[in-house]
C-alpha cells in the first residue's frame, strides 16, 4: 500500500456555490414578483412576458433546477471528492458540467417568459434544451461514475449511494417524460395524450421531488451534518433500510397528484397506499439526521450551521408526512387544487431545500477559503428571519387552502352551493396571499444577507483552489469481507444496477398497463380530434400558461359537477389532448367545462379586461392577444405531428387545414359582430383562443355547432 | 362548529388576518425573547440540564404523538369514505378537520410545555446545577434510549463501527422499534386497503361514490320539495309573484350585482346580455316569465340556467329587482332587443 498525494478541486465547488447563491437569489425574487401578481395582477408591468402564467415556471424551474441544482452539484463535488479520496475524475468534464448546466438555464429563462413551454410541470422547458439536460446530465453521471471507481476508499459512504440513486432516477424519469415529437426548434407535442400523459407526467413530477430535491439533500445531509456536529452517524442499519426503502417506494407514488381524476382507479389507490408506506422511510432519514446530533445540542444553539441543519430536518420529516396525509383520498378530497399544496411544497422547498443548502454553504465556504465565517450575528439573523419567512409563508396558504376548499363545497340548506360565485371564494382569500408575499420577502431578505455575509467571508480569506490530501491507494485483489451490504458497498457497478432494479419496479408496474390495457380509457365515440383554429387556441393556452391557475378537470364531486353545470370529467375526452393540461392548482375556476357556457363576446371581454366581466378577479389582462395575429405557417406541421401521434386527422387534411381555420374563424367574428357590435380580424390570436375555450369539455354532449369540412373522415 | 366559524369569516374577511397577525405578533414576541435569553443566559443554559436532551426528547414526542395520531387517523380518514361522500359529506369532513385541529393543538401544548420549561431554565439565574436535577437528566435519556433501542452515548464505543469516511464515524444502532413496527403497520394498511376496494370490491371508489351522493341529494330534494308544498307550495313559475318589499329587492339587488352585472351591467343597461330597462323583451317580460329565463336560462344564447346555483326565493328576489329596473333609462344602454312587451295588458290577461 503506497500513501499516493493529491488534490481536491474546489474551484468547482466555488463556481456551483456562487451559481447557486446568484440563481437563488433570482429564482426567489421572481417568485416573489408571482406571489404579488396574486394579488395585484398589474404587477406583471403588462407585458406578456412577466405576466404570471410565463413566470410561474420561471420560478419553479429556476428554484429547482438553478438553485437547489447548483446547490446539490456543489455539494456532490464537494463531499463526493473526500469521501472517495480522490480527485473528481476529469476536470474538464466538471467544467462542461458547470458551464452546460449554466447555459441550460439561461436558456431556461429567456425561453420560458417568452412562451416557449411544454406545459408539463417542471418540465416546461422545450426539446431542444431537454436534449441538452440529457447530455450534461450524462457528463455528470461519467464524471460520478468515473470518480467512484478511481477511489482510494474501499467502501461507499451512504451519501454516494444516494447520489447514485440521483443521478440513475433523475436521467430514467427525464427521458421517458420528455418523449415529445418536435414541430419547430421551440414547439413540441408530447407523445403521450391524455390520461397516460398525466400518469407519465406525475409519476416524473413526484419523482422529480424524490430524487431532485430530496435523494440529493439526503446524501448532502449525511455528509455535512456529522461533519458541522463532529458526531457519528447514529444508525448504520437504519441508513440501509431507509434508503433502500426510499427509493424503492417513492417511485410508485406518483398518482397521488391524481387522486380524483380520470386516472384509472387501482393506479389512484397504489399511488395512496405507497405514499402512505413512504412514511416511515422518509423519516428514517429525519432520524437518522436529529440522533446523530445526540450529544451536540449545546452546539446547535450557537452554531448557526447545526441551526439550519436541524430545521432543515425538521421541515423535511413535517413535509414527508404532510405528503403522505395529502395522498390519503378523503384528505386530497379537501386540500388538492387548493393553496395548501402550495404550503406543502414550500416547506419542503423553503425549509428542507433552502435551509439545508444555507447551512452546507456557511460550513463549506469558510473551509475552502481558510477563514471563519465574517458574521455569526448576521448568520443567526439570516436564520431567524428565514424562519419567520417560512412561517409567514405556509401559514396563510395553509389557511387560505382549507378556507377555500370548504368554501367550494359548502351546501345551502336548499341543498345548493353557499358560493355559487367562484369569485366569492377567490376575493376572500386574498389578505393570506399577502401575507404570503411577506413571508417570502422576509425569506428572501434573509438569502441577500447572506448573500453579503458570504462575500465578506470570502473577502477575509484566501482561496484554496486545489487542497492537498492524501490516502493508501486500493489494493486491487483484496477479496471483499464482512456482512452482504458491506460487501455490496464495494461493488459501485453492482450497486447501480441494483439501484436502477429498484427505481425501475413501481413505474414500469403503473405505466404499462396504462398504456397497454385499453379499459383504462374507455373510448367516447363523439370525441373528436381539434380542428386546425381549435389546435392554434390551445397553443396559446399553453402558451400564456394558463393551466398554472386553471385546471381542466372536474372530479366527481357533487359541488363541483354543479358548480361547472356538467358531467365529471372523462378519461375518454382527454385521448386527442397532446399534452394533457388537467392542472393542478385552481386560482381560477375550472375550464372543462367552460365550452359553450358563455358567448365569443364575454370570453373577448373577458380577455381584453377580466374584471369587466367578473369584478374582483385575479386574472391579469391579455391584450397582446388582440394585436397579435396568429401564425398560421405551422398548422401543417401541427396536423401531421399529431396525426403521427395517433390523432386521427384524415390523411392530406393538413392541405385544406388552413382554409378550415380561416373559415372558423371568420364565423367567430361573424358572432362577435352580431353579438355585440365588436370588429375584430380573424386572424387574431384571440379567435383562436376563443375557438379553443369555445370548444372545451363539449364533445360528449354532442357537437352540432361543428360546421367546418369534417376532419377526420371527409364524406362518411 | 366549522361552518359558523366560516359564517363569521365571510362577514368579518379581515377576521383571519387579524387573527393571524396576533399570532404572529406572539411567535415574533417569543422568538425574541428566546433570542435575547439566548445571548444573556447561553452560557447558565449551556450549564443546565433539560434543554439538551429535551429539545431532542420533545421534537421525538411531538412526532411519536403525531404518528399514534397517524395510525389511527388515517386509516379512519380513508375507510370515512365508505358511508360518507367522498369527503363531501359533513361529518367526513368535521371528523377530517377535528383530527387536524387535534394534531395542532398536541402541537401547541408541546410548545407551550417546551417554552414553559426553557422559561423555568431561564429562571434559574443563579441555582447551581443541583444532584437532582442532573439525576433527573439521566432518568430522561435513560427514557428514550429505551424508547428508541438506541446503546447510551456512554457506551457509544461498543457500536462504533470501523467505518471512516473522511473522519465520518457510523454508530450501528438498533432501528427505533416504533419506526419498525410503524413502517410494518403502514405496509398492512396497504395490502389491506388494496383488498378492499379492488379485489373485493367491499368499499365504493370515487365514480361510485358520486352516485350515492347525487342520490343522496336527490332523495333531500324531494323531501324539501315535499316539504314546501305542506307549508302551501313552493315557488315556482306558476306561482311567482312580483314583490316590492325592501328585504326582497334589497337581496334581489345584490344578487343582480354580483351575478347578472357582469353581462347585462350594473344598471340594467345590457352589454352582452340585453338591456333590460327597456320595454323590449326577447323572452317575455312578466313575472313568470322573466322567472323561467333566470330558472332555466337560454343556454344556446350564453345565458346560464340558475335553478342549481340559486334558491327558488333567491330567484324571485332578482326577478323582482329586474322588475323594478324597468324605465329607468341608464345612459348609453343596448339597443332594444325582441318584442315590445306590455306590462299591464298581460297582467289583465294573467288575472
Amino acid at each position: 500500500m503506497a500513501l499516493e498525494q493529491f488534490q481536491y478541486d474546489n474551484k468547482i465547488v466555488k463556481y456551483f456555490s456562487l451559481a447557486t447563491i446568484v440563481f437563488g437569489l433570482v429564482g426567489m425574487l421572481v417568485g416573489l414578483m408571482a406571489a404579488i401578481q396574486l394579488f395585484y395582477p398589474v404587477f406583471n408591468f403588462d407585458t406578456q412576458y412577466t405576466t404570471f402564467g410565463r413566470i410561474r415556471p420561471l420560478h419553479t424551474n429556476a428554484i429547482i433546477f438553478a438553485f437547489v441544482g447548483n446547490a446539490m452539484f456543489a455539494g456532490v463535488y464537494y463531499s463526493m471528492q473526500r469521501l472517495l479520496k480522490t480527485r473528481m475524475f476529469s476536470d474538464l468534464l466538471s467544467y462542461i458540467h458547470f458551464w452546460g448546466w449554466q447555459l441550460i438555464i439561461v436558456a431556461a429563462a429567456v425561453t420560458l417568459p417568452l412562451g416557449f413551454t411544454t406545459s408539463k410541470e417542471y418540465a416546461e422547458l422545450e426539446w431542444p434544451i431537454d436534449i441538452a439536460i440529457t447530455l450534461i446530465w450524462v457528463v455528470f453521471g461519467i464524471n460520478m461514475i468515473g470518480t467512484i471507481l478511481k477511489r482510494r476508499e474501499r467502501h461507499m459512504y451512504v451519501a454516494i449511494w444516494f447520489y447514485i440513486a440521483t443521478f440513475v432516477t433523475v436521467a430514467v424519469l427525464h427521458v421517458v417524460n420528455s418523449f415529445e415529437i418536435p414541430v419547430g426548434i421551440f414547439k413540441s407535442y408530447s407523445m403521450y395524450s391524455g390520461v397516460q400523459d398525466a400518469l407519465v407526467q406525475w409519476w416524473y413530477g413526484h419523482n422529480a421531488v424524490a430524487f431532485f430535491l430530496t435523494t440529493p439533500f439526503l446524501g448532502l445531509m449525511y455528509y455535512y451534518l456529522p461533519k458541522a456536529a463532529n458526531r457519528p452517524v447514529y444508525s448504520y442499519k437504519l441508513s440501509i433500510i431507509h434508503f433502500w426503502s426510499l427509493i424503492f417506494i417513492y417511485i410508485w407514488a406518483g398518482p397521488h397528484h391524481l387522486l380524483y381524476t380520470s386516472l384509472p382507479d387501482w393506479a389512484q389507490s397504489l399511488g395512496m397506499v405507497f405514499s402512505v408506506m413512504l412514511i416511515a422511510p422518509s423519516w428514517g432519514g429525519m432520524l437518522n439526521g436529529l440522533f446523530t446530533l445526540r450529544g451536540a445540542w449545546d452546539r446547535v444553539r450557537e452554531d448557526p450551521v447545526l441551526k439550519f441543519m436541524v430545521v432543515a430536518v425538521t421541515a423535511y420529516g413535517m413535509a414527508t408526512l404532510e405528503g403522505p396525509l395529502l395522498s390519503i383520498k378523503s384528505i386530497n378530497a379537501i386540500a388538492h387544487f387548493t393553496d395548501w399544496i402550495v404550503a406543502h411544497v414550500h416547506v419542503g422547498g423553503l425549509g428542507w431545500n433552502g435551509f439545508l443548502t444555507f447551512g452546507m454553504l456557511y460550513w463549506m465556504i469558510p473551509k475552502m477559503w481558510k477563514t471563519k465565517i465574517y458574521s455569526v450575528k448576521l448568520a443567526n439573523f439570516h436564520f431567524w428571519i428565514g424562519t419567520l419567512g417560512i412561517v409567514f409563508y405556509a401559514l396563510p396558504m395553509y389557511w387560505a387552502g382549507v378556507t377555500q376548499s370548504l368554501m367550494w363545497q359548502e351546501f345551502n340548506a336548499n341543498g345548493q352551493l353557499q358560493y355559487a360565485n367562484f369569485l366569492e371564494t377567490v376575493v376572500q382569500i386574498v389578505p393570506m396571499y399577502m401575507v404570503r408575499a411577506l413571508g417570502g420577502a422576509l425569506y428572501l431578505t434573509g438569502a441577500i444577507v447572506m448573500t453579503y455575509n458570504l462575500a465578506k467571508t470570502m473577502g477575509q480569506g484566501s482561496f484554496m483552489a486545489n487542497e492537498e490530501a492524501e490516502a493508501y491507494a486500493l489494493e486491487k485483489d483484496q477479496a471483499p469481507k464482512g456482512r452482504w451490504h458491506h460487501v455490496l458497498e464495494s461493488k459501485p457497478i453492482q450497486f447501480t444496477i441494483l439501484t436502477t432494479v429498484a427505481i425501475l419496479i413501481g413505474g414500469i408496474f403503473e405505466l404499462v398497463p396504462t398504456f397497454l390495457i385499453k379499459s383504462n380509457v374507455p373510448t367516447i365515440a363523439s370525441v373528436k380530434p381539434y380542428t386546425p383554429l381549435e389546435l392554434e387556441g390551445r397553443d396559446i393556452y399553453i402558451r400564456e400558461g394558463c393551466v398554472s391557475c386553471h385546471t381542466q378537470m372536474v372530479r366527481p364531486f357533487r359541488d363541483e359537477t354543479l358548480r361547472y353545470q356538467g358531467e365529471y370529467s372523462k378519461a375518454g375526452e382527454f385521448v386527442y389532448d397532446h399534452p394533457f393540461l388537467w392542472g393542478s392548482k385552481r386560482t381560477g375556476p375550472d375550464l372543462h367545462r367552460v365550452g359553450r357556457k358563455y358567448l365569443d363576446s364575454w370570453h373577448y371581454q373577458h380577455m381584453l379586461d377580466p374584471t369587466s366581466m367578473s369584478p374582483g378577479s385575479l386574472m391579469p389582462s391579455y391584450p397582446w392577444l388582440f394585436e397579435q395575429a396568429l401564425n398560421t405557417s405551422k398548422v401543417p406541421d401541427k396536423i401531421n405531428a399529431m396525426r403521427s401521434l395517433g390523432v386521427p386527422y384524415q390523411q392530406g387534411y393538413e392541405s385544406i387545414a388552413v382554409d378550415d381555420l380561416n373559415t372558423q374563424a371568420q364565423q367567430i367574428t361573424k358572432r362577435l359582430k352580431e353579438e355585440l357590435g365588436i370588429d375584430v380580424l380573424p386572424e387574431l390570436e384571440i379567435v383562436a383562443l376563443i375557438s379553443y375555450l369555445q370548444r372545451l369539455g363539449t364533445d360528449i354532449k354532442g357537437n352540432p355547432t361543428a360546421s367546418i369540412s369534417e376532419i377526420t373522415q371527409k364524406g362518411e | 362548529m366549522f361552518k359558523h366559524y366560516f359564517e363569521l369569516v365571510e362577514n368579518v374577511s379581515v377576521w383571519p388576518l387579524v387573527s393571524l397577525t396576533i399570532f404572529f405578533g406572539f411567535f415574533l414576541i417569543l422568538i425574541l425573547w428566546l433570542f435575547k435569553v439566548d445571548k444573556k443566559y447561553i452560557r447558565k443554559m449551556k450549564n443546565l440540564p433539560l434543554d439538551d436532551e429535551s429539545k431532542d426528547g420533545s421534537s421525538i414526542s411531538t412526532k411519536m404523538i403525531i404518528v399514534l395520531l397517524l395510525m389511527l387517523g388515517s386509516p379512519v380518514a380513508s375507510f370515512a369514505q365508505d358511508s360518507a361522500g367522498s369527503g363531501m359529506d359533513t361529518q367526513t369532513m368535521l371528523a377530517v378537520l377535528a383530527l387536524f385541529v387535534l394534531i395542532i393543538a398536541v402541537l401547541v401544548l408541546v410548545v407551550a410545555v417546551y417554552t414553559l420549561s426553557l422559561l423555568k431554565v431561564a429562571m434559574q439565574k443563579d441555582e447551581p446545577e443541583t444532584e437532582m436535577v442532573a439525576q433527573k437528566e439521566k432518568q430522561r435519556n435513560w427514557f428514550w434510549d429505551q424508547f428508541n433501542k438506541s446503546v447510551p452515548q456512554e457506551k457509544e464505543a461498543t457500536i462504533l463501527l470501523d467505518h471512516n469516511y473522511d473522519g465520518i464515524r457510523e454508530l450501528d444502532n438498533h432501528l427505533p422499534p416504533w419506526w419498525t413496527a410503524f413502517f410494518y403497520i403502514s405496509i398492512v394498511f396497504g395490502v389491506v386497503y388494496m383488498l378492499i376496494y379492488h379485489v373485493f370490491s367491499a368499499a365504493p371508489l370515487p365514480g361510485e361514490l358520486y352516485d350515492i351522493s347525487v342520490a343522496e341529494a336527490q332523495a333531500a330534494a324531494v323531501e324539501r320539495l315535499a316539504a314546501a308544498e305542506e307549508e302551501g307550495g313552493g315557488i315556482d313559475e306558476s306561482t311567482v309573484a312580483f314583490s316590492d318589499e325592501s328585504s326582497v329587492i334589497d337581496s334581489g339587488k345584490k344578487i343582480y350585482d354580483m351575478q347578472c352585472a357582469s353581462c347585462h351591467r350594473n344598471d340594467g343597461g345590457g352589454n352582452i346580455g340585453p338591456n333590460l330597462t327597456d320595454e323590449y323583451w326577447l323572452h317575455g317580460g312578466s313575472m313568470s316569465e322573466i322567472f323561467v329565463s333566470v330558472k332555466y336560462g337560454i343556454p344556446e344564447k350564453g345565458m346560464i340556467a340558475w335553478e342549481p346555483l340559486l334558491s327558488p326565493e333567491q330567484m324571485r328576489d332578482v326577478s323582482s329587482y329586474i322588475m323594478t329596473l324597468a324605465g329607468t333609462n341608464p345612459p348609453n344602454a343596448k339597443a332594444p332587443q325582441g318584442e315590445l312587451y306590455q306590462a299591464e295588458d298581460q297582467e289583465v290577461d294573467a288575472s
